[in-house]
């Protein structure tokens, strides 16, 4: 079994999201490591929220956290 | 903590004439009534507001507020109860919002404003309304296409609700039209769209030392969250910096977010413009009604 996390992709980003809203990470595996193998190109994203807090593509992921994927969101 | 950060004191409400005259007009025009959870009470009727405003030569907020404070609630907000107590709406009725924009997030929000009572409005919005608009602003309808938003929006505030006194300027306000609007104000409200004016409007709410409730729509997704002076703005962290296709270019702003967008906003806006803290000072809500899943995040 490897380790997971649970991905929210919101708003445009929603078809990159994996099947059931889950995805395997390796060891140390990035933010931005993640969002390329999910096909999110850097330029689409917004912002990034772990665990409801923002982070960076820098930032390392740990097992059972919760990954969210915003765009750019100014409508009104 | 940011959201515990105290707001800056409410202006105090206008002077209403204590005098005896007034106090037996109201309590003469008053009628004896339940709440809706069965308790009685004593209410007055909006025609007996507008008689009195007439008669006394007052503005018919003020008669509002008299009656408020005479523990006599005007027949228009029993149902703001026990939502408001009594002293918190006569706090509203001597309030001041100010709002800038008044497309989809602005009519929604001048319709929950002026219903709640908020006793004075200034906004603005140079825009007209296009046949575009028609999916989700509020004051836009077939026969308007082609008129001022800031026009229909003072029709409707009138029409509701008589004693808001509610002005609309119909131009885009630039940081010094911004400065003068956002005066007196104890709230500021940003239902702007796009990125272009939002640090103006940021920078002259912090300037004023007020807070800006601000919200986002794109698709389903909205974000909604209250900037406090010098304070990090949702804007910092979901507004791309201006590089990047904006979502909401790819997917609309459907009807049901807007409006939801905008009601959200006016429950944070009342909250505060009430005397209570924000709940979403240095925070962003997220809510996605495509999974209604709402998320709130600290910024």
């Amino acid at each position: 079994m490897s380790d997971t996390v649970t991905v929210r992709a919101l708003a445009t980003l929603a078809p990159y999201a994996p099947p059931g809203g889950v995805a395997s990470i390796g060891p140390g595996e990035t933010v931005g490591e993640l969002a390329d193998r999910l096909g999110i190109e850097p330029e689409a994203l917004g912002s990034v929220l772990v665990n409801e807090a923002p982070a960076g593509l820098d930032t390392v992921l740990s097992p059972g956290s919760v990954v969210s994927f915003v765009p750019p969101i100014t409508g009104g | 903590m940011a959201h515990d950060t105290p707001l800056s004191p409410m202006p105090p409400a206008p002077a209403v004439p204590a005098d005896t005259a007034l106090a037996a007009a109201l309590d003469a025009a008053a009628r004896q009534g339940t709440y809706p959870d069965g308790r009685p009470g004593r209410f007055l009727d909006a025609p007996a507001v507008a008689a009195l405003a007439a008669r006394l030569a007052l503005p018919p907020r003020l008669v509002e507020i008299a009656a408020l404070e005479a523990s006599l609630c005007p027949l228009r907000y029993a149902r703001n109860l026990h939502a408001f107590s009594l002293a918190e709406q006569a706090r509203l009725l001597a309030s001041k919002a100010a709002l800038i924009g008044l497309g989809g997030l602005g009519g929604g929000i001048v319709e929950n404003l002026v219903r709640a009572g908020v006793g004075s409005i200034a906004a603005a919005d140079g825009d007209v309304f296009e046949e575009s608009n028609l999916n989700r602003q509020l004051l836009s309808r077939l026969d308007a296409v082609g008129r001022p938003k800031a026009t229909l929006a003072a029709e409707r505030a009138a029409a509701v609700n008589p004693s808001v006194e509610f002005h609309a300027q119909a131009v885009f306000l630039d940081r010094a039209g911004m400065d003068v609007l956002l005066s007196g104000a104890a709230v500021a409200v940003d239902a702007l769209g796009g990125l272009r004016d939002r640090p103006a409007l940021t920078a002259a709410a912090a300037a004023r030392g007020i807070p800006l409730v601000t919200a986002a729509v794109a698709g389903y997704t909205v974000l909604v969250g209250t900037v406090l002076p010098g304070g990090p703005s949702p804007a910092d962290l979901f507004g791309g910096g201006g590089s990047g296709t904006a979502a909401e270019d790819v997917l609309g702003c459907p009807s049901p977010a807007v409006m939801a967008a905008a009601a959200l906003q006016s429950a944070e806006v009342v909250r505060l413009l009430a005397g209570r803290p924000g709940a979403l000072c240095g925070k962003v809500l997220i809510a996605d009604l495509e999974t209604m899943r709402f998320d709130t995040v600290s910024l």
